[in-house]
């Protein structure tokens, strides 16, 4: 239903949009993710045009958008787009609201207008607020009713930049449901989202966008369970990282365990997880891998989820195998194997890995 | 005082002797004139200050008189040192400074002003002609003027310095020479010059279809010369010019303008013969003719007069009295009637051209189009940095110099596009002050452009800017009461019009304020109607209550 194909957006000192490929059909219920400044709403305004693409094509229903000489108003009525900022029209009732594109635009007599108006207003929720005007709403009744104005115009896709990112907490539920049934209804969707559990419930693929393209593209499972790249690991999870590499034997060792202390204080770790972040540190670090000698670079790597409460600590050396929990008997293999929850050990391309949670 | 007095013994006939120099000099320059028969003032003038030289050095003798402020004027010389006033652009300016040593001008635009002041004792006196003179002294307590003429002057028509001015101005002095020699001239000077007021009547002339029409231009605050009564300008002046015209076949259309109009409106070639009481001077003789005297006559001094000043009628009485004076008597009302018609005419039309045209004149700014957007901002900025009524007078006296627009239509074009520039920058801040979510929210549905600039985006700003264009609408209503300039006949005119025959502020004064005040009020009324239909709310608001 919409190809896109090697889409650029070029601003006069940032390019959020590299070169973004995709391919939507219809009943797709596709939510994008990733890091804010990607590009987000740059694509969602390119494929309805409220943004000129610098070069690209997009296709829907093989009519391509980009070109100088579409019919822009006829394309855009064939998607919705619902605002993070609603921008409900302020000088009209919520019912006229509804009604005034398809009147203008589609040819609707009043009554037909006003007949399907109120129908979708039921749909939302929101018949009783028909006569009311928008600052008399609640953010999230005002979302329905934005969606509800969308549907007016019987679009075949709809298009959701961040729809609930302007909610009170409380309000944010009321639209993600109603979202929820047009997409058991079989509606086309692209939602740009931060809700990451409706993501994984209600959609049916995930974009991950990152750098200027859409980094992953897959089902929720393997987006959100098993994530082919690094960045879209540390995306999903939310992890938080701190990286460190040691290459030589008199390193800064005071240096390391304080920015350890500032890192954790930032993510509101507790001290007793810092003093153990610390320790371990100590042990793998000073305490096995310098005193054997001749290790070369390390590097260390702490991964903080928030949503999680878990620290992961990896180290990563050169050399040959070295498994430095051999020794069961030493304190200190007894002192890490206390602190942590769980040890991984493995060989792999010639270098160490080591994977302590805690 | 003394030392003072000395000094000017000293300087007088130094000042004398250099009068006599410029005399001599002017009189070459008159002489020049062919044709025209001038006597010149300055020698009467010259005889003033020759008079008050004598005066002064037999004074020297006797007690100095020591307040001024005080004590009665009985003779021009006593003037001197005191403040004068004088009426802006009259020849008066220049004579006060030939006939009185050492005295403050000051400036005003009419007679009624300068009454008030001279009564007020703002000024010690003021010049004036002498039969205008008679007849102010007559109608009003409080005033008299001095016998002795500060100086002699002439009083004639003037005309354009062109081939047909000149030809009028013959044919003019022809028909002059012939109802002076028959007689009649002295009987419209009897007429007008005396004190019934029943007689003073002209009859306007009617001219057989295709005659040419004469446009005469006057300023009506010239009694009796010209001067408006039953909202009809009549006058000596005026009786002559009719009849002139009924003689020659001519049609007449008068306009009535300040006094300082009178000659750039005949330069220009806006009207083709102008008088109402005009002395002839060098000064004016450099830019127009002259006709031959219809009048001979001199300048006096006006003063105040204690002894016949103070009201004799009670206070309400004064009032009903006065009220009756200035808009019974005479009809009066109806020339603040038709004034008022005026000054709602330009109003109105000028706010809803002005209104459309800001709109377009917004559109080219906010347009694209960089060297469009550029010719609206420079019209802009021009309109809001020129005065509106030096604007007004460059349109009516420069750019339609040559046309016989009306001078209402000028004053239309005028305000209309001196209201879109600020009409425009208001629309501009309040378009722009609708969130850009808006308009995006209309595209994406599918509107185009324009659909959603109109339906969506101008409405919600029209709330915000509807407000202040309001006030700026009540403002341009009241600047319209500028455009007597270019002689119109607006509300504030009619109310100088009264003042000049009826020589009272407080009654037209406040008349007048209170009639703008309920304009102002009726239109704001008005304007916030659209406003609430524009405003759904209330628009709402109203229907639940009508339900
Ligand atoms: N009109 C614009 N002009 C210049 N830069 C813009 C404009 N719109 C967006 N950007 C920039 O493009 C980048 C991507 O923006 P956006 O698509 O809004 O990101 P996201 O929605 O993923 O957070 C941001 O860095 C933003 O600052
Ligand atoms: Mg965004």
């Amino acid at each position: 239903m919409i190809t896109i194909r090697g889409l650029k957006k070029e601003y006069p000192n940032i390019t959020p949009l590299r070169n973004v490929n995709a391919e939507i059909s219809k009943g797709d219920v596709i939510s994008v993710i990733g890091p804010s400044g990607t590009g987000k709403s740059t694509l969602l305004r390119c494929i309805n045009r409220l943004e000129t693409p610098t070069s690209g094509d997009i296709l829907i229903d093989g009519e391509n958008v980009c070109d100088k000489k579409a019919d822009l108003s006829r394309l855009r009525r064939k998607m919705g787009m619902v605002f993070q900022s609603f921008n409900l029209f302020g000088h009209m009732s919520i019912i006229e609201n509804l009604m005034c594109a398809p009147m203008d635009l589609l040819g609707k007599s009043k009554t037909q207008a006003y007949e399907r108006g109120m129908e979708l207003l039921q749909t939302v929720g929101l018949a009783a607020k028909a006569d009311s005007f928008p600052d008399e709403l609640s953010g999230g009744q005002k979302q329905r009713v934005a969606i509800a104005r969308a549907l007016a115009m019987e679009p075949e896709i709809l298009l959701f930049d961040e729809p609930t990112s302007a909610l009170d907490p409380t309000m944010v539920g009321e639209v993600l449901s109603v979202i929820k049934r047009l997409a058991d209804d079989g509606m086309t969707m692209l939602i740009v989202t931060h809700e990451m559990n409706f993501a994984k419930n209600v959609s049916n693929r995930v974009f991950y966008m990152d750098e200027g393209i859409i980094y992953e593209d897959g089902t929720p499972q393997q987006i959100f369970e098993n994530p082919q790249n690094e960045k879209t690991r540390i995306f999903i999870k939310q992890l938080k990282v701190l990286s460190e590499i040691i290459n030589q034997k008199n390193f800064d060792f005071p240096a390391i365990n304080s920015r350890l202390e500032v890192f954790g204080r930032r993510q509101m770790m507790s001290q007793k997880q810092i003093y153990r972040m610390q320790l371990v540190f100590e042990e793998v670090v000073l305490q096995k891998l310098i005193h054997k000698g001749s290790i070369g670079e390390i590097r260390m790597d702490i991964e903080h989820s928030e949503r999680e409460g878990s620290v992961n600590m990896i180290f990563e050396y050169n050399g040959e195998k070295y498994d430095l929990l051999g020794d069961e008997e030493e304190l200190a293999v007894i002192t890490l194997k206390g602190i942590a929850e769980s040890i991984e050990y493995k060989y792999e391309g010639k270098k160490n890995h080591l994977i302590l949670s805690i | 005082m003394k030392i003072i007095k000395k000094v000017m013994c000293f300087l007088l006939p130094v000042v004398v002797g250099l009068t006599l120099v410029g005399c001599a000099k002017r009189i070459t320059d008159v002489s020049q004139l062919a044709g025209q028969k001038i006597r010149v003032r300055t020698v009467s003038a010259l005889e003033a200050v020759t008079d008050e030289f004598i005066d002064n050095a037999q004074k020297e003798h006797r007690e100095p008189f020591t307040d001024t402020e005080k004590s009665e004027i009985i003779d021009i010389s006593q003037l001197n040192g005191r403040s004068i006033g004088v009426i802006t652009g009259t020849v008066f300016d220049v004579m006060i400074d030939d006939a009185f040593e050492n005295v403050r001008k000051e400036y005003f635009e009419s007679y009624p002003d300068l009454i008030i002041a001279l009564k007020q004792g703002k000024v010690s006196a003021f010049l004036t002609d002498e039969p205008v003179a008679r007849l102010l002294c007559f109608e009003q307590d409080g005033i008299r003027y001095l016998e002795k003429y500060v100086s002699r002057d002439d009083y004639a028509f003037m005309f354009p310095k062109t081939e047909n001015g000149a030809a009028l101005r013959d044919c003019f002095n022809e028909f002059l020479a012939e109802i002076r020699a028959n007689g009649t001239l002295n009987q419209i000077e009897d007429i007008w010059f005396g004190g019934g007021e029943s007689v003073k009547n002209v009859t306007y002339p009617v001219s057989p279809d295709g005659a040419e029409t004469l446009q005469f231009i006057t300023n009506s605050d010239a009694a009796p010369f010209c001067y408006v009564k039953n909202e009809k300008i009549v006058g000596y002046d005026i009786d002559i010019l009719c009849r002139f015209c009924e003689k020659y076949g001519y049609g007449l259309e008068i306009s009535d303008a300040a006094m300082a109009s009178l000659i750039p409106a005949l330069v220009t070639g806006k009207a083709d013969l102008a008088a109402g009481c005009i002395a002839v001077t060098e000064e004016r003789a450099e830019s127009v003719y002259f006709s031959d005297a219809n009048y001979e006559g001199g300048v006096v001094a006006v003063v105040a007069d204690e002894n016949t000043a103070g009201d004799q009628l009670g206070f309400f009485e004064g009032l009903k009295e006065s009220f009756y004076k200035n808009f019974i008597k005479e009809n009066r009302w109806k020339i603040l009637l038709s004034g008022l018609g005026i000054t709602v005419l330009i109003s109105v039309c000028s706010g809803i051209f002005g209104a459309v045209l800001g709109f377009g004149v917004c559109m080219l700014r906010r347009s694209q189009n960089k060297i469009l957007g550029g010719i609206a901002a420079v019209y802009i900025r021009i309109m809001q940095g020129t005065p509106i009524l030096v604007f007004l007078m460059i349109l009516y006296y420069v750019i339609f110099g040559k046309s016989d627009i009306s001078p209402v239509i000028v004053a239309i074009i005028g305000f209309s596009v001196n209201f879109s520039a600020y009409v425009s920058e208001i629309m501009r801040t309040g378009i722009e002050a609708v969130d850009k979510g808006q308009n995006e929210a209309a595209l994406a549905l599918g509107y185009t452009k324009t659909q959603s600039f109109f339906k969506i985006v101008f409405p919600q700003a029209a709330r915000h800017f509807l407000p202040v264009i309001k006030g700026e609408f009540i403002s341009l209503v009241k600047m319209t009461s500028i455009v007597g300039y270019i002689t119109i006949q607006d509300l504030t005119k009619a109310s100088d019009i009264i003042r000049s025959r009826t020589y009272e502020a407080f009654f037209p004064l406040i008349v007048t304020a209170v009639i703008y005040f309920v304009i102002s009020w009726l239109l704001t009324v008005a304007l916030s109607r659209i406003e609430i239909r524009l405003d759904p709310k209330k628009r709402q608001g109203q229907r639940k209550a009508a339900d």
